[in-house]
């Protein structure tokens, strides 16, 4: 069978709270934090459940093309990247970041092709294109 | 947040690892192997995303009634069981093309699960003695 769309996750880390469905296009990016890989919705935090960002994203890699290996702990969804921070080395997820706004993390070496990959997502080959510096 | 009925599964048949959606139900059973929790399905056998059988059972008993421990590496879909062999301890599920599939049911376990089945039957067709060995 193939992937439907949806990431299986949970609300608590030790899955009390039972499986909720995900749809992707809702995931900002994936983190791994304490040895877990972490979803990050616009306001929720889910547990994911894999044992190793790397498996997730050997999983993950060839399916959906949104999702981009940003840094060694992150992978984001880059459809839902508003704002590139190139200083910082940040991604944001609105266009008009606050202090407690999310973000994820790309690595300097990356940063230029999250926005190749960005610009391109937008149709566009321009750098300002949705895409803030 | 909803639940669909499926959860994240990655498959080694197809090569790479990718990921796959797969209803709950349609596993037979879950077992603890090497660190890996693998989901048998009648003609299939994925890896989960999940390395704790107690994270894996708190989710599932969290969502669905379908499953119970039957041994301490393994978690049975109880509506699965075709035929329980209380001597030997092993639980058979339906047969795919020819191959049986079945997992071990420790003695701690058996007179649980058979009570379970025994009810399952008695809810289903009015008899027991059929499953039962």
């Amino acid at each position: 069978m193939a992937w439907d769309g949806t990431f299986s996750l949970t609300e608590t880390e030790d899955g009390s709270a039972g499986f909720v469905s995900v749809p992707a296009e809702d995931v900002l990016f994936f983190s791994f934090d304490r040895n877990l890989v972490v979803a990050h919705t616009e306001h929720m935090v889910y547990f994911a459940g894999w044992d190793s960002l790397d498996r997730f994203w050997k999983a993950i890699q060839g399916v959906d093309s949104r999702f981009y290996r940003t840094d060694r702990n992150y992978i984001a969804n880059l459809s839902r990247i508003r704002k590139l921070d190139f200083e910082w080395c940040r991604g944001y997820f609105e266009e008009h970041p606050n202090p407690r706004s999310k973000f994820c993390y790309i690595a300097r070496i990356r940063i230029r092709e999250v926005h190749r990959r960005l610009a391109f997502m937008n149709g566009s080959t321009s750098p300002q294109n949705g895409v803030g510096t | 947040m909803n639940w669909n009925g499926t959860i994240n599964v990655t498959s080694e048949e197809d090569g790479h690892g990718a990921i796959h959606s797969v209803k709950l139900d349609d596993f037979l059973f879950f077992v603890l192997e090497e660190r890996q929790i693998l989901g048998h399905t009648a003609d299939r056998v994925y890896r989960l995303p999940w390395g704790s059988l107690k994270m894996l059972a708190n989710l599932i008993s969290a969502s669905s009634d379908q499953f119970e421990k039957v041994d301490k590496a393994c978690l049975a879909n109880v509506h699965k069981i075709k035929r329980l062999d209380t001597k030997l301890g092993i639980a058979h599920f339906a047969v795919n093309g020819g191959r049986e599939k079945k997992c071990f049911v420790a003695e701690s376990h058996m007179k649980r699960i058979q009570s379970f089945l025994e009810k399952l039957q008695r809810s289903e067709t009015g008899s027991s003695e059929e499953m039962l060995g």
